[in-house]
């Protein structure tokens, strides 16, 4: 499978890499399908990375086809909740939400 | 300090932001296509605000513009904010969540002088437009 990394999802003075793109893609503790208003939908990942001495869940949206990396940001919402341990959070606003075992908490 | 813009044709997303280190992003209005970043754990205020899927926003006027003070407004609720952040162009909306009231989300950005920021945009569109067409 071949995913079309986009201009947007790497930004390097947000410290958003390609490397820890793919380390989220493959060690993700979090995936589900989000859809916004106007009906788009992505596949959302989410993983810990480390980042400033502590770890950050970065999120990585991938598109509907599997094709493409449409953008990727430091989730400070979902850092809280999950940390929080507020899974209702991630149930409430993630369609087919996956969790992984062994998720850790970042603190 | 300016506001500057990106916009990639292919996903037809765009983020405007300013030479400010974002620590990270908060959906804004609980939608996963809108990003407001900030700079810090502490503060509200906007350095980048990212957009993906722009065009149901273009021209001006389709949705969400006030052309009397030229404000793109992305997201609703504004009345219902607690927290109001300004930092240049870009002023963020937050509320304290629904079902977390101590917590406060991103309901709305404004984009001041959307007009004067939308252009380059809205260039870069129109020639990804006429690249296709030939």
């Amino acid at each position: 499978m071949t995913i079309h990394l986009q201009r947007q999802a790497v930004t390097e003075h947000n410290e958003i890499t390609l490397e820890r793109l793919t380390d989220v893609l493959n060690n993700w503790v979090i995936r589900g399908v989000r859809q916004d208003p106007d009906g788009r939908r992505s596949i959302a990942f989410l993983g810990w990375i480390e980042h400033s001495g502590g770890k950050r869940l970065m999120r990585v949206a991938i598109s509907i086809d599997n094709q493409r990396i449409i953008s990727a940001f430091w989730d400070r919402k979902a850092t809280e909740k999950l940390n929080s341990g507020d899974m209702e959070y991630f149930q409430r606003n993630y369609d087919r939400l996956e969790v992984r075992d062994g998720i850790e908490k970042s603190l | 300090m300016e506001l500057r813009s990106h916009y990639d044709p292919d996903i037809d997303a765009v983020s405007w932001f300013y030479d400010q280190p974002s620590s990270g992003g908060y959906e804004v209005a609980q939608n996963w296509s809108i990003i407001l970043h900030v700079p810090d754990d502490k503060s509200h205020y906007a350095v980048e605000l990212e957009v993906i899927g722009i065009s149901p926003w273009v021209p001006l006027g389709k949705r969400g513009y006030c052309a009397e003070t030229d404000t793109l407004t992305i997201g609703g609720g504004v009345d219902t904010a607690t927290v109001v952040a300004e930092n240049g162009d870009l002023v963020a909306y937050w509320a304290p969540d629904e079902y977390d009231p101590d917590d406060l989300s991103p309901i709305a950005v404004d984009l001041r002088n959307a007009s004067k920021h939308l252009a380059p945009v809205m260039a870069a569109m129109s020639q990804t437009l006429s690249v296709s067409a030939n």
